[in-house]
């Protein structure tokens, strides 16, 4: 008697890992935390100096 | 808003990296005029021939922009690269033998300098050519001067200052939004750069100045 033969198990493709799709609510967020950290820059960059000649003034 | 044919707006320009800060701002200005930017770089389909992807948009769009500045020789070949005024000459057979949905197509011509056209396409002298100089802001005047044409007559569109401004604070960030994403914002594919705008764009929506408080107007 034949053996019975096996049904070949297909494989699954994995869909790519989710982390690696961004919809735009997510680009939206992005936006968000990227101007966040620019105004922060750009205080600092107009607050740094005034410190600095501050300071300066305080040594003299 | 939905994307139809009235509001799409087929961008036919070079694609080189020199150029593109040039199709970023028109791209950029003409979601920011309340219009869809389509391009032949948005579909990437091996399947489907040049031409057939240019005449499909072509025909989704009424309306149009195109820039021949970069009709030149090229270095290697010594030939001009015609592509531009190809798609322009389709795009004005449209309008000329199409439908008549085609034939209320529109669009504006953009070069680099005013009649530098004349010495290699005066076929379309009775255009109305605009140059651009190469300048983004220049780039951003034309497309909202043309596009509040032909937009809503209930609509005031922002003056094409305003919308450079936005273009300026939009490219601020973009590089870093882009590598949050992992893209590379020097190589964005159109999609991609369309997305990153659309982003942005969400986030600043254009609005109507703030109503003056009564006792101020008084």
């Amino acid at each position: 008697m034949p053996k019975p033969t096996r049904k070949p198990r297909l494989r699954t493709i994995q869909p790519p890992h989710p982390s690696d799709k961004f919809t735009l609510e997510e680009v939206m967020e992005a936006w968000r935390q990227v101007e966040e950290r620019l105004a922060a820059r750009k205080r600092a960059e107009e607050t740094g100096p005034s410190h600095q000649a501050r300071d300066g003034a305080v040594g003299e | 808003m939905t994307r139809t044919y009235e509001n799409s707006v087929f961008i036919n320009c070079p694609f080189d990296p020199a150029y593109r800060p040039l199709l970023e701002a028109a791209a950029f200005a003409t979601y920011d005029c309340g219009f869809f930017p389509r391009a032949s770089l948005e579909v990437d389909d091996s399947s489907q021939v040049r031409i057939e992807k240019i005449t499909t948009i072509i025909r989704e769009c009424r309306l149009a922009i195109h820039d021949i500045s970069r009709t030149e020789l090229d270095a290697a070949t010594q030939l001009p690269r015609f592509n531009m005024p190809l798609e322009l000459g389709i795009f004005l057979g449209a309008k000329s033998f199409g439908a008549k949905l085609h034939r209320r197509k529109a669009a504006i011509v953009l070069d680099t300098e005013p009649y530098r056209y004349q010495k290699f396409i005066s076929d379309i002298a009775g255009q109305d050519i605009r140059s651009h100089g190469s300048q983004t802001t220049e780039v951003i005047r034309q497309v909202r001067d043309f596009l509040a044409t032909h937009c809503d007559p209930e609509i005031v569109l922002p003056g094409g200052d305003k919308i450079a401004e936005r273009y300026t604070a939009f490219r601020e960030g973009a590089r870093l939004t882009c590598s949050k994403f992992h893209l590379d914002a020097d190589h964005l594919t159109f999609r991609d750069l369309t997305m990153v705008i659309v982003g942005w764009l969400r986030r600043h929506p254009l609005s109507m100045p703030p109503a003056i408080p009564s006792e101020v107007a008084a």
